[in-house]
């Protein structure tokens, strides 16, 4: 099966340091895809070589058997990779609604006609319905005339969530959705992001908690140092002697080869 | 062209170089400490000229105490000037305090303008019109008694910043802020010692370069443009970039002025200074903003 | 209402020197408005705008005296003169950030105030460029009509005030357009653009071009004003005001244009009677006046001062 999105020989190095390693790793069409390690692993930085945020030192990147490395960020956007920020990054100043329909901006219909004299009223009320739709959606409906910046955390992560959404991804990364939530936050969270891969959206996930991502993930990649440790399903990763030597620790390393701690 | 005019410009170019420089030298400072792009060094070095052109009116006074009177005035209204505008504007993007600084300097112009009046202005050289002939090439005894003050105050200031303890903490702060003030450097007062060291500066070059040119209070924003230009190009932060890039601007200046025209003189800077922002906005020698 | 006020205005206030003001003030409404479609709109802070007034003006007077073209057809050189250079400079400089783009905008403003004033065969540089014919439009039923501007400013002032119209129209167009929000998103936070399919640098550099065009239109109306430039009217100080009368007025805001311009070209006309050197003074002291307690401007404050009555 070709692979969705293909990485290969990725390295990105500042200075003499090396954010990330001739990392080579493959997304499949519809999976839910963890990356995992701890912070400084190289994670965020993985995914802002592949968004073209940053260009990398080496190493090539392919996206439905197109190759996409150097693009720029909105050109991948267009293409159907859309990607979230690690913290919530969201227009804090303008107002729920405003924020939806700027990240409606490929949908929408341009032009210069339309900016002098106005869309069609037919068109505006299918940008007002996409909003609607996208914000119920989200769980945003009542709240769409308050500015990002006044809603509660984990109402602006749905958010930012929300306006990748908008974006009509066929994959999306999301980096580090889970972080700072209480239990109920993150679980609504994780339904969200299975609703997506129903709605046959392929889900890329950054975390750097190992137990969350092993429960929810079709596969993982382990990172480590900006090199790739495993890839694989959680039952292989669990039993990945490398992965246990220096993430998981000595415990479930006597679990894993069955005897007593 | 033959080797004598082409080592005459030369000659020149270094000699403006060293205008320059001076100014240079303490925006590089305060922007290496305090992110600040500190225009109103402009009218210090204004200050600093209508000071030397104050002082040769009155007997007792003379020429060369203006130097220092100069300088300790510039160092002065250069910390006041830190205290009660620049460090309250600091928690404002940079870009504001950028147009904050230029709005300093179009007031202090203005200031000037209303106190000295429009007319340009020359000061007396205390050398009168002595020259030095080496094979061919002219050097008037001003210009180099103005090279003479200039290495001493860089030499001064080189050992300063190396060997005494503010001084050690200035150079830090200016290569890395975040560092420096981890280490328990006091910000505030460094950045108030930085703004001392370039108001003394800039007033210090307006005094020694006052015997050379007519000037009128405009003076003060081409002569800080240009030292902008020359910091931008050589590296914001790093005092040897602004040492380099000085006698690159000049030499550029003088070259272009000869073979171009004098009218144009005045780009070759700015398009130093484009060619930097384009190709490498850290400078020459400056860091890599974070 | 407003409208009805500024039309009127010149009949009510017959004295040539009100009138004079009326003039500049409507250039300079212009002139912000433009501006405010980098400062307010995209939050790109521009430095050197006077320069492309200066382009504009200077291309508007050399057509006319130089090449014979009809004014008309001069105000529409001058408007795509500068924003070709608009193009020419935005496209390298939009690609930097923050204050990075500010500098390189000062720095161009200053280099095309060099260009004008070294290229004195074209320019006739700091000796300034006296003469300019007065602006000659066809007005149908009546023929050719030459605007005398030393004669009648009244007239002059109502087309410029129709510009002032269309000016404010299209800026208000875009604003509530796709590119508007597109341009909304460069200014609140750009990498989120990107992130979201925006192709931030097009379409600053679309509404660069756009701003210097106008400032390029506004240019001309400068120029048959006054019959005469000279390259240090477009310096960095003018570039400054320009600023400055944004900000205070209110950047971003639908007024704040308007405002802006019309309290400091009066006030600033007043001072210089009266002091000349503090008027200078004036417009940097309003500056730092407005960043410090104001930074909405004074139409951004005055909308979250009843916004809080309000609630």
């Amino acid at each position: 099966m070709t692979p969705l999105l293909r990485v290969e020989g990725l390295t990105c190095l500042f200075g003499g340091f090396r954010a990330v390693w001739n990392l080579t790793f493959h997304v499949y069409c519809g999976e839910i895809l963890g990356i995992v390690g701890p912070n400084g692993a190289g994670k965020t930085t993985t995914f802002n070589l592949i968004t073209g945020f940053l260009r990398p030192t080496s190493g090539r990147i392919w996206f439905r058997g197109q190759e996409i490395t150097g693009l720029a960020p909105h050109a991948l956007a267009r293409m159907g990779l859309v990607r979230t920020f690690q913290q919530t990054r969201v227009f804090s100043r303008l107002q729920v609604e405003e924020n939806v329909r700027i990240a409606l901006h490929r949908q929408e219909p341009g032009g210069l006609r339309r900016a002098l004299f106005g869309m069609l009223e037919e068109e505006e009320r299918s940008c007002s319905r996409r909003v609607r739709d996208i914000l119920e959606f989200a769980g945003l409906w009542e709240q769409r005339e308050r500015r990002a910046e006044e809603l509660p955390y984990g109402d602006q992560r749905v958010l930012g969530i929300a306006m990748a959404l908008a974006v009509e991804p066929i994959l999306l990364l999301l980096d580090e959705p889970l972080a700072g939530m209480n239990p109920m936050e993150a679980e609504r969270t994780i339904g969200l992001v299975r609703d997506l891969r129903d709605r046959g959206i392929t889900v890329v996930i950054i975390d750097h908690h190992m137990e969350t991502l092993m429960r929810h993930c079709d596969r993982l990649v382990v990172l480590h140092h900006g090199e790739k440790l495993a890839e694989g399903p959680p039952e292989e990763i669990r039993k990945d002697p490398a992965v246990l030597r220096s993430y998981l620790g000595e415990a479930m390393a006597f679990e894993a080869r069955g005897e007593e701690p | 062209m033959d080797v004598t005019t082409v080592l005459q410009f030369g000659l020149n170019g270094v000699f403006v170089a060293t205008g320059y420089a001076l100014v240079a030298l303490g925006l590089t400072l305060i922007f290496g400490v305090l992110h600040i792009a500190d225009f109103a060094q402009g009218a210090l070095y204004v200050v600093g000229a209508y000071v030397s052109f104050y002082a040769t009116q009155a007997p007792e006074l003379g020429y060369f105490t203006s130097l220092p009177i100069a300088m300790v005035i510039g160092a002065g209204l250069a910390t006041l000037n830190g205290a009660a505008i620049y460090l309250p504007l600091q928690r404002h993007s940079g870009a504001l305090t950028f147009i904050g600084a230029l709005g300093v300097l179009l007031v202090l112009q203005n200031v000037a303008l209303w106190l000295f009046g429009g007319e340009y202005r020359l000061v007396p050289s205390p050398f009168g019109d002595g020259k030095f002939n080496v094979g061919g090439v002219i050097l008037t005894h001003h210009q180099a008694f103005v090279l003479a003050v200039t290495a001493c105050l860089l030499v001064g200031l080189w050992a300063a910043l190396r060997y005494t303890k503010p001084g050690k903490a200035l150079r830090a702060a200016a290569q890395d802020t975040e560092a420096a003030l981890l280490v328990g450097i006091d910000g505030k007062r460094l950045g108030l010692l930085a703004f001392a060291l370039a108001g003394a500066l800039a007033a210090g070059a307006g005094a020694l370069m006052a015997p050379i040119r007519a000037f009128d209070p405009h003076i003060g924003a081409i002569v800080i443009l240009k030292s902008f230009a020359i910091v931008i190009f050589g590296g914001m932060g790093s005092i040897p970039g602004a040492l380099v890039g000085a006698v690159t601007v000049a030499l550029a200046e003088t070259f272009t002025a000869a073979y171009l025209g004098a009218q144009f003189a005045d780009l070759a800077a700015f398009g130093l200074m484009v060619l930097a922002l384009f190709v490498r906005p850290q400078g020459l020698l400056g860091r890599r903003p974070a | 209402m407003a409208l009805v006020a500024a039309v009127a205005a010149p009949l009510v206030l017959q004295n040539p020197s009100h009138q004079n003001l009326l003039v500049l003030t409507g250039i300079n409404v212009i002139l912000v408005a433009s501006l405010d479609m980098l400062v307010g709109l995209s939050g790109l802070i521009s430095l050197g705008h006077a320069a492309f007034w200066g382009i504009g003006a200077y291309t508007s007077a050399l057509l006319v005296m130089r090449a014979g073209v009809p004014f008309p057809a001069a105000f529409l050189a001058a408007g795509l003169a500068a924003g070709s250079a608009g193009v020419f400079i935005g496209y390298p400089s939009l690609r930097l950030r923050g204050h990075y783009f500010a500098l390189a905008t000062f720095i161009f403003g200053i280099i095309v105030n060099l260009l004008l004033t070294s290229l004195v065969e074209l320019t006739r540089g700091p000796m300034g460029l006296p003469g300019i014919p007065f602006a000659t439009v066809w007005v149908p039923g009546v023929g050719s009509l030459v605007l005398n501007t030393f004669r009648d400013k009244a007239a002059y002032y109502y087309i410029v005030l129709a510009i002032v119209v269309a000016t404010l129209w299209l800026r208000s167009r875009i604003m509530g357009s796709r590119m508007g929000r597109a341009l909304v998103a460069v200014r609140e936070d750009e990498d989120l653009g990107q992130a979201l399919g925006i192709d931030t640098h097009r379409y600053k550099v679309g509404v660069f071009a756009l701003s210097t065009a106008w400032a390029g239109l506004a240019g001309s109306l400068y120029a048959h004003y006054t019959t005469f430039l000279a390259p240090e009217i477009f310096d960095f100080v003018s570039s400054f005001e320009l600023f400055v009368m944004n900000v205070v007025g209110g950047a971003g805001t639908a007024a704040g244009p308007v405002v802006g311009p019309l309290l400091l070209t009066v006030v600033r006309d007043a001072l210089r009677a009266v002091h000349p050197v503090l008027a200078g003074v004036l417009f940097g002291v309003f500056l730092i006046f407005t960043i410090a307690f104001l930074p909405q401007g004074l139409v951004g404050s005055w909308h979250r001062v009843s916004a809080r009555r309000r609630r």
